[in-house]
């Protein structure tokens, strides 16, 4: 069905239609955006209402970073390469780079063992051994003619 | 009493216990060692030998009569008599001595005592397993170390004399001095038939010992002796017990109990009634006098021993 607009129905219309334009231009005018800074941008176009936002760039991010030891860093490719380090030995005050002697230890897969036979005699210190650590372990005793106990010895083995 | 099995090294240092025989050995150590320096000892002395008398009896001839018709008869002349001389010319002397000093208790060998254990000889464990085995030894036969005999002459192999004068003699009427015609006779006309000496035995050679362990002062270890130092201890112990020990010291005595030393000491006499005879010297003088005669027999015989007391 076609209806007919009167002359008095597009006043109705226009002036509906200002009313609305109106309400909202009001309502552009209120909204704004606020930059907090960091890396990238937030903007708001009041006549569009397009609130836009643009991320950091590959400049931005790169001019962040430096080279601390052992690397240098390239800002306009944003590469960083390690640069040839020399390690140091430890010793018994520095940290460094430790080593087993093979005399003594064996490493496997990153692994360290106590190897058969590593511990020599004088690697044990005097007075570090008592009885408990001896197998099947058998004591004799030294006493004088009044049955009183003047020594003990320990042995391994009966 | 407790003998003990002594500890020595062997070739590897390895603790065992000392064989039979080594344990002689020790044993033989201890008379060698009473040899060197016995502790009871005999002397010869002139008079009041402590051993006592040893009695030496002699028949000489009756009183001479005299009478100036005739012979007295046989039954009026006086009999022969009997001479006695008591001869006490060995005395026995012993040392003072004293124990061998068991310093903190572990001076003298060690032993296995039970299982794991090792001990040191009390001071009776020293006598009972070397000593007095030792002692039973020197006691039980002629010729010990260190201890004495008696012989017919001051020399015999494995003795030397204590003295050259005789301990003993024996003597006897001798009837070649007895004349008729040496009426009237001296009663008392002796011969001495044989003397007797005091001798002492030689020692023996030193006997290879094993060297024995000890606890030592410092840190209680386990140290071989020297000979100088288990000798000394031994000496001791055997010298103790053969002069003070009751029981075990070495005591001589004469016809006592104990093991005979050397020749027996054989008094001897006449055994006859009296051999009578006559002598006319002259007018008024007819002598007639008793003689010793007979056989020869044995009045006593005296010994030498060796014991325990």
């Amino acid at each position: 069905m076609v209806q007919i607009l009167t002359t008095n129905s597009l006043d109705l219309w226009r002036q509906a239609y200002n009313t609305l334009d109106s309400d909202f231009r009001n309502g552009a005018a209120a909204i704004s955006v606020v930059d907090g800074g960091g890396l990238g941008s937030l903007g708001y176009n009041i006549n569009t209402g397009v609130l836009a936002y643009a991320g950091p760039s590959d400049s931005d991010i790169r001019s962040l970073i430096s080279a601390g030891t052992g690397l240098t860093y390239v800002e306009a490719t944003g590469v960083l390469t390690a640069t040839a380090v020399t390690p140091t030995d430890a010793t018994v005050t520095v940290k460094g780079i430790a080593s087993f002697d093979s005399a003594g230890f064996t490493v496997a897969s990153g692994a360290v063992s106590l190897k058969t036979g590593g511990i020599a005699r004088a690697d044990i210190a005097n007075d570090a051994i008592d009885s408990t650590k001896l197998s099947s372990v058998s004591t004799l005793l030294i006493k004088n003619s009044a049955d009183a106990t003047l020594k003990t010895i320990h042995g391994a083995g009966n | 009493m407790a003998v003990r099995i002594p500890l020595i090294l062997d070739g590897d240092a390895n603790l065992v216990q000392m064989s039979t025989a080594q344990i002689l050995a020790i044993k033989n150590r201890c008379r060698y060692l009473y040899g060197t320096n016995p502790s009871a000892n005999l002397t010869r002395v002139s008079s009041s030998g402590t051993l006592g008398a040893i009695v030496d009896t002699r028949k000489q001839a009756g009183a001479m009569s005299t009478d100036a018709t005739n012979f007295d008869l046989e039954g009026e002349t006086a009999e022969p008599s009997t001479v006695t001389l008591n001869r006490a010319h060995i005395s026995q002397v012993t040392d003072n001595t004293s124990d061998p000093t068991n310093t903190d208790n572990r001076a003298f060998p060690v032993f296995f005592n039970g299982f794991k254990t090792i001990k040191a000889m009390s001071k009776q464990d020293l006598y009972d397993t070397f000593v007095l085995d030792a002692i039973d030894t020197i006691t039980s036969a002629n010729g010990q170390p260190g201890t004495f005999t008696i012989h017919t002459s001051t020399t015999l192999s494995g003795f030397t004399a204590v003295s050259t004068d005789f301990v003993f003699a024996d003597t006897r009427a001798d009837l070649s001095d007895y004349t008729a015609g040496g009426i009237a006779e001296d009663l008392d006309q002796p011969e001495t038939i044989q003397n007797y000496f005091l001798l002492k035995a030689n020692n023996i050679a030193a006997p290879d010992i094993e060297k024995m362990l000890y606890i030592t002062d410092t840190d209680f270890d386990l140290q071989e002796y020297t000979n100088t130092q288990i000798d000394a201890i031994l000496l001791q112990a055997i010298r103790h017990n053969a002069a003070e020990i009751a029981g075990k010291r070495i005591r001589y005595n004469i016809n006592g109990s104990g093991v005979n030393l050397g020749s027996g000491m054989v008094n001897t006499i006449l055994n006859g009634a009296g051999n009578y005879q006559t002598r006319f010297v002259g007018a008024n003088d007819y002598r007639a006098q008793e003689f010793p005669n007979g056989s020869v027999v044995t009045a006593a015989t005296f010994r030498l021993k060796i014991t325990q007391e």
